[in-house]
């Protein structure tokens, strides 16, 4: 490899980098895009308390990872607003293979909270979202839910308070899926990295070799 | 290869860039969505001239875009398509004759880059198609600003004479971009009566500074009374809400967010890179070009300060969307801070990079412009299925205005009042938001009528469910 000098060392480095770079975004995926899917916006419903009883949505995910669910509890006038909520995830054979748990307290009241879950599943597959609090004091909290043939979202299927189907129902949810960036989107980030690639080689190379633009006319 | 490009090669790139980003807005035009400052204009035009002058007094801003928008109107009909290119000349304007500006003082790699800067600042794709005032205040405020600095250089009259015309127009066209055009004002008085004079030489360009001054606040002053109406109005009454740190912190992607992940921290950077060039464009002799440079970015940020103090005194009157006028001279400052101290093949990985900014800008705009909100399908669906003996009832009162630029009178009403015992329509075809409540079965049944859910629809910025409202077969149509 003689032909690597000390001078043109940073050069090569930075060009190895830019190709890493490049690399990471496509193939290897390292930045995400983000798609949301969600209810329309409608009045919503109160399941009973989800202490005792849980309430589950079932549901088909359209893309193969979410980065967080969007839930919508109701806090009963603030008598049910300590504890934990917990998120359980099952596959179609009710095997029970993720729970997230989120203070309640740091949920918004009537409003969707975005729970941080970062699951791996499998797009087009069929999935049940439990929620179900611990340790909540007074009063457990309430699930919102909308008219599912009304509001959607396409993913969510029947939605169960304990074993009883609540008809034509949807819990009010947030799908923040992240999806694989589009051939445009990887363009961007490869241009910003070869910009900074050359920006690097440029400061660390001969001052001499640097043809910067003429000083400005005045 | 290091070969020069000869001077009808640099004018054919300018040329192209601007015909490819004219290209672009083009197609960003063939659709029907409007939201509601574009209805109100679109209402607006159908006065006359008068009618337009009072219809803006008794709104919230001053009247100049209208009276252009008015007169393309005249020539070439009021179609939304002819609307909304009215929006496309400014920019044109920024990106051909502006460009000539930058070449002839920064040179012509300055005047490339600003063009695509222009072209890519996040937040400009989208208002340069909209049928509102931002795209004609960014050409103001943009050659303003060159014809300032071209004054302070030259002291010429006919760029004293340029600022006038500029800096009036702008104060016709936004109040906001009236604050940065009395910013920049200040700033080449500043400029004028502090910077270094050469040892002998005579101070000058100071009574030229204020003729101008007095000519711009002559030209303004038959509006002044119009606006101490509005800022009356404003003083007791305005839709905008209180302004925090999280407003302002939501300011950046308002203005440089693409909608991928750290498209603003991009920007800022940008930004930080454009602050350290002109610091040391300041530091190594092109004190006047670093200084031109560093007062473009200014003047947004000190427009922005404004808006936040008057908020903060008066009451909240200032959104982010009112820095658009600025958004030509944050173009300038990365132009010339950019492309000073970039060796070629930066500047060509620059423009590589701008050039896919632009593309997931395009496919953003296409994006919202298209297939974003469902106005196509909504009157698709509509006009095959509003037979003659139908209407189409709304139920978010506030949005009239929008609606009357789909259906007229006769073919809508108030859903609210409706008296469904006396109502002579076959189907009612009610659009359902969520701002009344949906009439229940229940009700419906005991005036003898029922609903269908039809599907979620919408026009731009506004979402409802249409449901056909049918008689119960038992039940006698009304007279």
């Amino acid at each position: 490899m003689t032909w690597i000098t000390r001078q043109s060392l940073p050069a090569v480095l930075t060009a190895l980098a830019v190709a890493a770079g490049w690399l990471l975004i496509f193939p290897g995926g390292v930045i995400k895009d983000e798609e949301i899917s969600r209810t329309a916006a409608d009045y919503s419903m109160d399941t009973g308390p989800v202490g005792e009883v849980a309430a589950i949505q079932e549901f088909v995910p359209r893309y193969d990872r979410i980065r967080s669910l969007g839930v919508d509890i109701g806090k009963l006038d603030g008598r049910a607003g300590q504890g934990t909520l917990y998120l359980h995830f099952y596959d179609e054979n009710l095997q029970e293979f993720a729970v997230v748990p989120y203070d309640i307290s740091e949920m918004r009241d009537g409003e969707l909270t975005d729970i941080p879950v970062d699951l791996k599943l499998r797009a087009g597959s069929r999935y049940y979202v439990g929620i179900l609090c611990k340790d909540y004091g007074e009063a457990a909290p309430v699930v919102h839910y909308r008219s599912l043939s009304g509001n959607g979202p396409a993913e969510n299927l029947h939605f169960y308070y304990g074993p009883t189907v609540i008809d034509d129902a949807s819990a009010n949810i947030r799908f923040t899926y992240q999806k694989p960036l589009h051939p445009v989107q990887i363009l961007f980030y490869d241009s910003l990295i070869l910009l900074a690639g050359a920006a690097v080689i440029s400061l660390t190379g001969k001052k001499k070799d640097r043809k910067e633009h003429e000083p400005y006319a005045g | 290869m290091n070969r020069k490009l000869t001077l009808g090669q640099k004018t054919g790139l300018l040329a192209a860039a601007a015909l490819l980003f004219l290209i672009c807005y083009l197609s960003l035009c063939f659709n029907n969505n409007i939201w509601t400052d574009e209805a109100f204009t679109i209402e607006l035009l159908h006065a006359d001239f008068a009618g337009i002058i009072h219809g803006t007094a008794s709104d919230v801003h001053p009247p100049l875009y209208y009276l252009i928008a008015k007169c393309f109107v005249l020539v070439f009909g009021s179609s939304l398509l002819s609307l909304k290119i009215v929006s496309i000349i400014p920019m044109l304007l920024c990106m051909t004759w502006g460009a000539a500006v930058i070449w002839k003082r920064f040179g012509f790699h300055a005047a490339l880059a600003f063009d695509f800067l222009l072209g890519v600042i996040p937040c400009t794709m989208e208002y340069a198609v909209q049928v509102r005032m931002y795209s004609w205040a960014i050409f103001f405020i943009t050659f303003m600003g060159l014809w300032a600095y071209e004054a302070y250089l030259e002291r010429k009259w006919r760029y004293f004479a340029g600022i006038v015309l500029t800096s009036a127009a702008a104060a016709y066209t936004h109040y906001f971009a009236f604050v940065s055009a009395i910013l920049i004002y200040g700033f080449l008085f500043l400029a004028l009566a502090f910077a270094p004079v050469p040892a002998g030489r005579r101070r000058k360009g100071l009574l030229q500074w204020l003729l101008s001054v007095c000519v711009s606040l002559l030209l303004f002053a038959p509006w002044i009374p119009y606006m101490r109406l509005q800022i009356k109005g404003v003083s007791k009454n305005y839709w905008i809400a209180e302004i925090t740190g999280e407003t302002v912190k939501e300011f950046f992607p308002f203005l440089f967010d693409m909608d991928i992940p750290g498209t603003t921290a991009v920007w800022l950077v940008l930004l930080a890179f454009g602050v350290a060039a002109a610091v040391r464009m300041i530091v190594c002799g092109e004190r006047k070009e670093g200084t031109f440079a560093l007062l473009c970015l200014l003047t947004p940020v000190l427009t922005a300060v404004t808006g936040i103090v008057a908020s903060n005194l008066l009451r909240p009157v200032f959104i982010v969307r009112y820095l658009l006028p600025c958004m030509g001279l944050v173009a300038v400052f990365l132009a010339v801070t950019l492309c000073r101290y970039a060796p070629r093949p930066v500047y060509i990985a620059l423009l590589v990079f701008l050039f896919c900014a632009g593309l997931v800008d395009y496919k953003q705009s296409v994006y919202r412009e298209y297939e974003w909100t469902h106005t196509a399908e909504t009157e698709a669906f509509l006009e095959s299925h509003v037979g003659e003996r139908d209407i189409i009832a709304y139920n978010y009162e506030s949005y009239k205005f929008v609606y009357d630029y789909y259906w007229s009178d006769e073919e809508k009403m108030l859903w609210q009042g409706t008296d469904l015992d006396n109502c002579p329509y076959e189907t009612i075809w009610l659009l359902d938001t969520i701002y009344w409540p949906t009439p229940t079965d229940a009700y419906l049944a005991e005036h003898g009528w029922q609903r269908q859910f039809m599907g979620n629809y919408g026009i731009e910025h506004n979402d409802f469910k249409i449901y056909a409202i049918t008689r119960l077969p038992d039940t006698p149509a009304a007279d």
